[in-house]
């Protein structure tokens, strides 16, 4: 028996969490659509980088068990079985449960069976006007070979047959586009919550492709292919070029899943079997409507609002709120928390903001990772460049999925005179940082903000993260340094208060386990609590079994992959592992250690995973104000006391609810949360209010 | 307020590396340190000269450095090279280059400049440390790749200051063609390491060394591993004991096991056990019992010289400077101390009262500073000629601030303190530029003089004065007692200064009655 999970199976498990969430009957209808898609989406990422991982290991003919003792072709196999299983799952909820409910309240999803003889015509004269031109079907036979279909894409394949020659089938496949899935069936587009799938439309029409000859049969497939970029980084005289070279050859991937529906005959998934080379394990056959990630959508349609999580508009917190006073002003009192998505966003918008305008901001400097669409935090590093200051702003152009968004962004910023950087090579540049360096009477200062989640307002909506504004001179110093780093000013410096990835993040952590190791040894109280997205670092891990066994008092909160497994005698006894998945998806990385009183707590861009330790740059900080830490503590609290989304992971690898004991109250850590941050603001507010200011007369200005 | 900010930039045989600082009221407040590796030390001590695509990675460092210092709108930019620059043939090929190409201007600095700056900082550092007296003696001993360089400082000046040709890397180089070097490189080391000591002793000022000051990376590890954390970050140090626990370990290491046991960067490998055990040999020289490593650079000695004020009392300092070095290296060879110090008073006040003839200034007034100290030193090696043993032994001596040239100058002064004026057969003098030629004349003029009245060695002179009646120059000399062999002397030695100046000079001779001042 190995010691350790598998860490793909490990995912799969927390993808199943997520589904958990949509069969939950308490969970309001458009939120399981949510969840449903999710799941969905997380597949296919899953499909695209992990399982073709595994396949590269099997054509390179590496057959080395991994720390689980599984072979790549065993844990192939398992995911297959396992994910099979969930996809049931996943359509009988979909089917039976969320379409039956959203009928009730008014949407309809037609396919071409089920559509009502009345909108025929009016689809007709749509198909023949918009969609006919469009397609192209592609015949497969002897002198025509199966065509390539782009990842991710739906196709229908047809089989049909020439009434002169009736012994012999043909094959035909059309791809469609897929962006607007979801064709309306009445003219005002904007009321209507009726639609056909537009690949049920298309069959609908068939005929008109084929003319003069019998359909037999039409089915759905969806191909996904190999999405690792592999980058010749040494060798790539300019990344961003490569980059854009590699996107278009990663449509091109070597096939690795096949979606096909159910129903189809063996006959048509032999046909796409044969053609596709795929192996049989990796040919799903789905009893519905393919790729649920579109109904993304209609997870988030206007209006519905009884229908959807209640909005929890996040808090501003009052500090913030004095207009007189800038930003920095506010940050050079005191170091300042933001708790996302509880908390708002605009502080750290507003922070560059201010900057790009401030006469007094020499610098500014930004790491960017994944930034949303319109970013009100480029057009404002935009403007700092046009206003002269020195703007410096590290895209990782590596960040997956995002690669060919944030090409955009870089041209933008290059052209505006910022001084762009591309990551460096052979790493991804993870951490989130901005320095804003400020030409002030009394010397230079440095305002910094360090996060755990990225530097875009979309997802500072729905991730749960962390920010620490400070103006603190040693960290200050440290992240200047970071950046010179990363601009290749200088080589690593010694550190005062950070610890970076790839240098001596692992080993940080290392000594900090070993310190409560040797505490518990020496009869005192050694205690761990640490959250995160995915613990999969093997060194990390004995040694958190080590502290286990030494008596060390271990909580962790993994909401993904977890390859530790607690809580067996001799082993793990110690250790305890809960998994959150809720209405907000859990990002935040914190590290609290008692360190025999004296706690320190941690804030991390990083998971505990190798490539993050080792491949990555990445970022952690102490937090040094006692006021934040206490506040930290508390939230820690209320999460490890979730007892309804919260998950405990057992010995055999199994996540069971935590459910409310007798005497316990029920406590959904996020709501929790948020109830607490408003409280808290509240109670700010007052205080505030309860001292009588007089204003002053405004200083003059210099 | 006062407030403007710097950036000192120094270009050395691993790196090239910045400090950014701000000053504001005379504090420094760093705000940036930068270092790329560049292998200069490489180039210049194994091909003797910096290649092409070196000056090109130095000018592409020094062109990052320059926007960083546009970012913190820095208002001033000093830089300089050491060593692996000053011994390339090519350097001023390297400085042109990189003026050229980023605008900024690399001095290189001396080794006595370098010591002293790195002293600048380690005096400021400890300043306020009550257990450091600067009355005391401190070393200062810096192990680099390409040399060990011993000075002794006291107060501000620098004592005695000496390079010894054991870099280790260098070392590496030499042995690296002998057979078995792994089994005998040590021993080798061991026996220079031990000669090089030896031969300091001779030169070395007898008073010892209250404190060691240790510069080089290999000590900072040793100190890390020794205290594992660094507990006391004001003041660290190690003893000299647990280094020579640590030399003993290693003795039999190979460079992967200094790096797996002992943790030893990959960079520092190959000199970490040289350097440690020339360390400890140095120790035990001085007999110091521990080693003080002093958190500084030469980069913030570099700032420090960059805010201080530049004081007008230089060459009061480089007087001070450069009397301690003569007579330390007077003392070396049993000079007459009270001989040497009565013919400098004397010979300075007749440079000073004479001004109007020679038209010379304050360095000059150096030369012969030095050249009076020293103008006996050749009687060491034989009374017969000694004027001729002082000119060659002054030639090898190193003076803190003056150049080979300027050596020269002093070495040819003492030599003409007797016998012979300057002829334009005499080799050394006909070496020098027609004008250090007439400094020397003018110099030695007034050193012969000097030395004529001290002639018994016994200071019977106490002051003198100058007056000038009508065309003629009259030197008083205020005596205790009667001058014969002076007078004598005298008459011989005005020759030089009476047929240089052409004046006549005059000895009036009066009495200080006791009491009388």
């Amino acid at each position: 028996m190995s010691n350790y999970f598998n860490k793909e199976l490990s995912w799969v498990e927390f993808n199943y969490r997520v589904l958990e969430e949509a069969l939950n009957p308490e969970t309001p209808l458009l939120e399981k659509v949510k969840f449903l898609s999710i799941f969905s989406n997380n597949l296919d990422e899953f499909f695209m980088v992990r399982v073709s991982g595994l396949f590269s290991q099997i054509r390179s003919g590496y057959e080395l068990k991994d720390y689980s003792g599984l072979t790549a072709r065993e844990i192939i196999s398992k995911i297959s079985k396992r994910v099979k299983e969930l996809i049931e799952i996943q359509y009988d909820c979909f089917n039976n449960k969320i379409i039956p409910e959203l009928e009730k309240i008014g949407f309809y999803f037609y396919t071409a069976n089920n559509l009502p003889s009345k909108f025929i015509e009016h689809l007709r004269r749509f198909f023949l006007k918009k969609i006919f031109y469009i397609l192209t079907p592609m015949a497969v036979d002897q002198s025509h070979p199966f065509p390539f279909l782009k990842s991710k894409t739906l196709n229908i394949i047809v089989k049909l047959r020439d009434p002169k020659k009736p012994e012999e089938n043909l094959f035909a496949i059309i791809p469609y586009p897929s962006e607007e899935r979801f064709i309306p069936l009445f003219e005002d587009q904007e009321q209507t919550t009726q639609y056909i799938y537009i690949g049920e439309l298309i069959k609908l029409f068939i005929g008109y492709f084929f003319k003069g000859y019998n359909i037999l049969e039409t089915a759905t497939v969806r191909i996904t292919r190999d999405a690792e970029l592999s980058i010749d980084e040494e060798g790539a005289e300019d990344l961003l070029a490569e980059i854009e070279d590699k996107l278009k050859a990663r449509e091109k991937g070597l096939p690795i899943r096949i979606e096909i529906e159910k129903n189809a005959s063996s006959e048509l998934k032999n046909f796409v079997l044969e053609n596709t080379k795929i192996l049989p394990e990796m040919f799903f056959e789905i009893n519905g409507i393919i790729d649920l990630s579109s109904f993304f959508k209609i997870a988030f349609i206007k209006g519905y609002e009884e229908y959807k999580d209640p909005y929890l508009p996040p808090i501003l917190p009052c500090e913030f709120c004095n207009s007189e006073k800038s930003i920095f002003e506010i940050i050079s009192q005191k170091d300042r928390m933001l708790s996302l998505p509880y908390e708002s966003f605009d502080p750290v918008v507003n922070f560059i903001e201010q900057a790009s305008k401030d006469p007094k901001v020499l610098a500014i400097k930004m790491t960017l990772y994944r930034t949303s669409g319109d970013s009100p935090i480029i057009k404002a590093l935009k403007n700092a460049a046009e206003n002269n200051k020195q703007v410096t702003v590290l895209v990782e152009l590596k960040a997956r999925f995002d690669e060919a968004q944030n090409i955009t962004w870089a041209k933008e910023l290059e052209k505006a005179g910022c001084h762009v950087i591309y990551g460096l090579v052979g790493l991804k540049t993870h951490c989130k940082i901005t320095l804003v360096v400020r030409d002030e009477e009394d010397g230079l200062k440095r305002y910094v903000h360090l996060s755990t989640g990225n530097y875009n307002e979309n997802t500072a909506k729905i991730y749960t993260d962390i920010g620490i504004f400070t103006s603190r001179v040693s960290i200050g110093r440290d992240v200047a340094s970071i950046f010179n780093l990363l601009t290749g000013y200088s080589e690593p410096p010694r550190w005062k208060k950070l610890v970076c990835a790839p240098l001596d993040l692992r080993d940080f952590l290392l000594e900090k386990i070993k310190i409560e190791k040797e505490n518990a040894l020496n009869g005192g109280k050694g205690k761990i609590i640490a959250k995160m997205n995915a613990l999969v670092d093997i060194k990390i891990i004995d040694a958190l079994y080590e502290a286990s066994n030494a008596g060390v008092d271990i909580f962790l909160i993994v909401r993904g992959m977890c390859c530790l497994k607690p809580g067996i005698k001799g082993l793990s006894e110690n250790i305890k592992v809960i998994s959150i998945i809720d209405r907000f998806l859990e990002h935040s990385r914190i590290f609290y250690f008692y360190n025999a009183g004296d706690e320190d707590i941690y804030l991390s861009s990083a998971d505990w995973m190798q490539r993050n330790f080792d491949r990555r740059v990445e970022v952690l900080f102490p937090i040094e104000d006692e006021d934040i830490k206490k506040e930290i503590m508390t939230m820690l609290k209320i999460i490890q006391n979730d007892n309804l989304k919260a998950r405990e992971l057992l010995p055999d690898g199994r996540y069971i609810f935590k459910k409310p004991e007798k005497h316990e109250k029920p406590i959904r850590s996020q709501i929790a949360l948020y109830e607490y941050f408003k409280e808290k603001n509240i109670n700010k507010e007052k205080e505030i209010r309860s001292k009588f200011i007089p204003k002053m007369k405004p200083e003059e200005k210099i | 307020m006062d407030k403007n900010r710097v950036a000192a930039i120094d270009i050395g045989s691993r790196a090239i590396r910045m400090t950014i600082a701000e000053v504001v009221n005379d504090k420094i407040e760093i705000l940036e340190e930068v270092s790329l590796s560049v292998r200069l030390g490489k180039d210049s001590f194994d091909k003797g000269r910096i290649l092409r695509p070196t000056i090109d990675e130095s000018i592409q460092i020094l062109r990052k450095y320059k926007n960083l210092c546009e970012e913190y709108k820095v208002d001033r930019i000093r830089a300089v090279a050491t060593t692996a620059v000053r011994e390339a043939t090519n350097f001023d090929i390297f400085l042109d280059n990189i003026l050229t190409n980023t605008g900024i201007s690399v001095e290189i600095l001396s080794i006595t400049k370098e010591t002293e700056l790195i002293y600048k900082a380690i005096s400021e550092k400890i300043k306020n440390n009550k257990s450091f007296k600067k009355e005391n003696y401190h070393s200062i001993v810096e192990i680099g790749s390409g040399s060990v360089e011993i000075s002794i400082f006291k107060d501000e000046f620098i004592i005695f200051s000496r390079t010894l040709p054991l870099g280790a890397l260098k070392m590496k180089q030499i042995f690296s063609k002998a057979t078995n070097i792994e089994e005998n490189f040590f021993n080798y080391l061991k026996v220079m390491v031990e000669h090089e000591l030896r031969n300091l002793k001779r030169e070395i000022p007898v008073s010892s060394v209250e404190f060691f000051h240790g510069i080089s990376s290999e000590l900072e590890h040793i100190f890390l591993l020794i205290n594992k954390k660094e507990n006391s970050p004001d003041i660290k140090y190690i003893e000299v004991e647990d280094l020579r626990n640590i030399c003993n370990k290693m003795q039999g290491y190979t460079e992967e096991e200094l790096i797996h046991k002992l943790d030893v960067p990959y960079d520092m490998s190959e000199t970490f056990y040289p350097i440690s055990l020339m360390f400890l040999k140095i120790a035990d020289f001085f007999k110091c019992s521990k080693i003080y490593i002093p958190d500084i650079s030469l980069r913030d000695g570099l700032l420090y010289d960059m805010i201080s004020k530049k004081d007008n009392n230089f060459f009061n300092y480089l007087e001070k400077q450069l009397e301690i070095s003569s007579i330390n290296i007077g003392r070396s060879f049993n000079f007459d101390e009270n001989h040497s110090l009565k013919v400098k008073e004397l010979a300075l006040k007749l440079f000073d009262k004479t001004k109007f003839l020679h038209q010379l200034g304050e360095i000059e007034r150096c030369y012969l500073l030095v050249a009076s100290i020293l103008h006996d030193i050749g009687s060491a090696i034989s009374n017969s000629s000694h004027h001729k043993h002082s000119l060659y032994i002054i030639k090898t001596k190193n003076f803190f601030y003056l150049n080979e040239n300027e050596v020269k100058i002093i070495a040819n002064v003492a030599r003409y303190h007797r016998r012979s004026i300057p002829k334009n057969t005499h080799q050394d003098y006909m070496e020098l530029s027609n004008r250090d030629r007439m400094i020397v004349m003018k110099l030695a003029s007034i050193l012969r003089i000097a030395d004529s009245l001290d002639n018994t060695h016994l200071q019977l002179v106490s002051d003198i004065d100058l007056i000038k009646e009508n065309d003629q120059l009259y030197l008083i000399t205020y005596v205790n007692d009667q001058i014969f062999a002076e007078l004598y002397s005298f008459k011989y030695k005005r020759d030089l200064f009476e047929m240089f100046f052409g004046v006549n000079i005059k000895l009036r001779i009066k009495k200080i009655k006791n009491g009388d001042s």
